[in-house]
């Protein structure tokens, strides 16, 4: 198969991963229509023709509902005249269809201008990326993964219920309630610090809050990889300095063991790993903060314990302070 | 807010976990986040018009992003909304409608209702 660039090969491939084989490339393809039996298409000539480039992807085929998608691979950001465009080649199928419900999509690596989102609206097109209230640039991985998400949620969704997507603009907000969110995700993993196991996704100091708080420590270890703690159902964090992974994983909790550096006290008197599992072992999460080099968790709002790359710190919060001494 | 066709809320959380064993209905469940397809049942969300009442519109999915897009606090007439930044109100402008984002809109501006922003 022939593609006119890097971004429509991209396109095809994971529409063909998503869909499976029901996807084609075509370039220049002279637009037919299924019914020629209109009074306005009948002619001596047959019916208008237009020149199109079309990924067309099938989603359902009893009944048939197809997807035609127009990838614009430009220099700029797409303009309302190839919304336009494409609002016409999608209302003209759906006209003189037979039985098929055609949706149209445009997707642009370098983004839309203002005025297109008013033009998807009324045409009933989606497009990916979204235009949202702010100037934002999503690279062109993130343009393709929104793609990908679009295509497989579409074909479940044409396998419950379609119909409901035929008037504008059902069509445009179900697509841009898919890929909406990935502003959010743009932003809160743009430090690429914490990961949730086993997927490895990008994730937050929320979500790993949210996952481990209120959870019972049962287990410390010190890795070369950095300080590892189980959780209550199977939950662990690793610490790496630069890294913050956590989450259901039994890998998590896999490496080669050190001898951790362990402290204690606001004073960091060394002691062992022993006395720090003693204390925290069985207490609830309370709270924790990230300071950079390391992160900090509360127990039972008594303890504050410390994971850092080579070990653990230990305090009481208790006051006055020196009679909580550990 | 979820709610019942006879206006009952609905918690959230529970119809998530309960519907998202049914994966034919999960259209994602991904690093994004989570859809799932409700147009069959009688789900609806209750939205904060300018005037103050509620609107029910009937839900067709659920989605519950992992990293949550921002929600700004609107003083428009005598009501306080809850709205994302995308969220879109149409003003007066110079004897014309336009449409401006919850994150563009002023103090001053003049719905096409015809209540005021205050902040």
């Amino acid at each position: 198969m022939n593609f006119k660039n890097e971004l429509e090969r991209q396109c095809f491939e994971i529409a063909e991963h998503a869909l499976g084989a029901n996807v084609t490339i075509e370039h220049n393809k002279s637009l037919e229509i299924e019914s020629a039996l209109f009074p306005e298409v009948a002619s001596f000539k047959g019916p208008p023709t237009k020149e199109v480039d079309v990924l067309v992807a099938e989603l359902l085929s009893d009944p048939r509902v197809v997807l035609l998608v127009s990838c614009k691979s430009l220099a700029r950001p797409a303009e309302p005249a190839h919304i336009q465009e494409w609002g016409a080649v999608v209302q003209t199928m759906n006209r003189y269809s037979d039985s098929t419900l055609y949706f149209g999509l445009v997707l642009s690596a370098t983004g839309f201008t203002d005025g297109c989102e008013a033009w998807g609206t009324s045409h009933n097109l989606g497009i990916v990326p979204p235009l949202k209230g702010r100037r934002l640039t999503f690279n062109e991985d993130t343009v393709l993964r929104m793609f990908e998400r679009v295509l497989r949620a579409l074909q479940v969704r044409a396998r419950l219920q379609v119909d409901d997507l035929r008037a504008a603009p059902a069509f445009f907000d179900f697509v841009y309630r898919l890929v909406a969110d990935f502003e959010g995700h743009q932003e809160g993993t743009a430090d690429g610090r914490y990961f949730l196991a086993p997927q490895g996704w990008a994730s937050s100091f929320g979500e790993m809050y949210s996952t481990i708080g209120g959870r019972k420590v049962q287990e410390l270890w010190a890795f070369d990889t950095g300080a590892v703690m189980e959780l209550s159902g199977g939950i662990a964090v690793r610490f790496e300095e630069s890294s913050v992974h956590f989450g259901h994983d039994p890998e998590i909790t896999k490496g080669t063991p050190r001898i951790p550096q362990c402290v204690k006290n606001i004073d960091l008197e060394p002691c062992t790993l022993e006395l720090v599992k003693s204390v925290v072992v069985g207490k609830s999460i309370t709270s924790a903060g990230d300071f950079g080099d390391y992160l900090e968790i509360g127990l039972d709002q008594r303890f504050n314990l410390g994971l850092h790359g080579g070990g653990f710190h230990l305090i009481s919060t208790e006051t006055p302070f020196e009679q909580h001494q550990l | 807010m979820l709610v019942t066709r006879d206006g009952e809320p609905i918690q959230i959380e529970l119809i998530v976990d309960r519907l998202r064993q049914q994966r034919e209905r999960v259209l994602a469940d991904d690093e994004i986040g989570l859809v799932i397809y409700v147009g069959d049942l009688t789900v609806y969300s209750l939205e904060p018009t300018e005037s103050g009442e509620f609107l029910a519109r009937h839900v067709t999915e659920i989605s519950r992003p992992r990293f949550a897009t921002r929600v700004l606090r609107k003083q428009i007439g005598a009501t306080v909304l809850s709205v994302t930044v995308d969220a879109v109100f149409v003003v007066k402008d110079a004897g014309a409608l336009r449409k401006v984002r919850a994150e563009r809109l002023e103090p001053g501006m003049v719905l096409a209702s015809g209540d005021k922003v205050y902040r």
